[in-house]
């Protein structure tokens, strides 16, 4: 796998490598190659070269430092609005309640959106509205779920004015619903890999 | 201050159910900050207060109501005589100043055209206890206001306001989400151009 070096954040990144062949779009870091397309087995050799791109490797702890001042500016909103609404929160344990904020908060920021705005709402939840690229999510995270049954999250997005298909559910499932949403890169279509290489 | 006649109910007029798709729908917000600074869009807040507003959104039509009559509020004693549905051509007293009705400079608005929310559909089919829903702009005329109307939803199994409670509070939450969400998405401050319902589709 090539590496580099982020020049502002001094954290290592792996390389992608972006090809075409026809209607086919391959990216590959080296050992994994995937393809979105109609050619679901192209020839490597014979593709048509686009450009890098670099990607985070996983579990970079400074990757979440370089958002710090975002995620201490947005900690403090919640607990402004928190105190105006603490009388609708009732027996709910604040520091539950925080740190499940702090959960979705620190997920959406590693999105990295062009905006991001939060509200607190009576009935305890966190409403996100996020903005990237031609895309417009709305994001609501409930803070305090006692019924299992109940959804934990619920998510609606626009891309541009066309309404794409909402999501309820546990919030690890909503955010990975709103990351295929965001970083599909032929639209309406998911990446999926085709080749594996083992060093 | 004269109560505007014109939005009144009218022995003359039937009910509306042509195609409002190049009309706007006009609700009062009782701040005039209700964007965000960040996103520029509508707080979820100021779409409606609670999440059972967002089941029957009441709005009204602009045309012959105008931005301006958002200033109307109604009293105490106006609320128990006019703030009832009727029939579109229900015979009704002009509301007294003071009395039945107020002028309310501290109200403002937001505007949505019609078919921005008429093709935002509610689709939660790829989540548990999935289900679609579309959107019903229903005309719902009320004595203080005949161009007074409901934006509802309708799902397979009807009218979700209408559920069981159980079944109706997870319906609840993803309904009144999405409408908060479509609302902050299109609605505006500034006054649309508009134009007046054509005669016809109004009067009998």
């Amino acid at each position: 796998m090539e590496l580099a070096k982020d020049q502002n954040t001094e954290l290592l990144r792996a390389i992608k490598w972006h090809f075409v062949s026809g209607t086919t779009q391959i990216v590959s870091t080296g050992p994994t190659v995937y393809c979105v397309g109609d050619n679901e087995n192209p020839f490597l050799n014979s593709l048509s070269f686009i450009y890098r791109s670099s990607f985070n490797l996983p579990n970079t702890t400074r990757e979440i430092s370089s958002s710090d001042k975002d995620f201490i500016k947005f900690e403090a909103r919640f607990i402004a609005q928190y105190q105006k609404l603490e009388e609708h929160y009732g027996k709910s344990d604040f520091a539950l309640v925080k740190r499940n904020f702090s959960e979705s908060l620190s997920e959406l920021l590693k999105l990295k959106p062009d905006t991001l705005s939060l509200e607190l709402t009576p009935d305890k939840s966190v409403y996100f509205t996020l903005l990237k690229g031609k895309y417009s999510v709305f994001i609501q995270h409930y803070l305090d779920v006692s019924d299992s049954d109940d959804d934990e999250a619920i998510l609606s997005a626009f891309r541009e004015n066309e309404k794409l298909p909402s999501f309820a559910g546990r919030l690890s499932d909503t955010l990975s619903e709103l990351r295929k949403i965001l970083f599909s890169p032929i639209e309406g279509k998911s990446w999926s890999p085709r080749y594996e290489l083992s060093y | 201050m004269n109560y505007p006649i014109r939005i009144l109910p009218n022995i003359n007029y039937k009910s509306i159910s042509c195609d409002l798709s190049r009309h706007y729908l006009v609700r009062f917000t009782p701040h005039k900050d209700i964007l965000d600074q960040g996103t520029g869009l509508i707080k979820q807040e100021f779409v409606c207060n609670q999440r059972e507003h967002a089941a029957d959104l009441s709005v009204s039509l602009l045309g012959v109501f105008e931005i301006e009559h958002i200033k109307i509020e109604l009293t105490e004693i106006g609320k128990s005589k006019y703030g009832t549905y009727c029939t579109p051509d229900e015979t009704v007293e002009v509301p007294i100043f003071e009395q039945d009705f107020k002028r309310n400079d501290d109200r403002h608005f937001w505007a949505v055209l019609v078919e921005n929310i008429m093709e935002s559909k509610i689709d939660y089919t790829g989540s548990e206890d999935p289900f679609t829903a579309e959107c019903v702009i229903e005309h719902s005329p009320m004595k203080w206001n005949f161009w007074h109307f409901s934006i509802r939803w309708k799902i397979e199994d009807g009218y979700w306001h209408e559920f069981p409670d159980g079944k109706k509070r997870k319906v609840a939450k993803r309904i009144g989400h999405d409408v908060r969400a479509t609302i902050a998405k299109f609605a505006q401050i500034s006054e649309p151009y508009y134009e007046e319902l054509d005669k016809a589709h109004y009067t009998k």
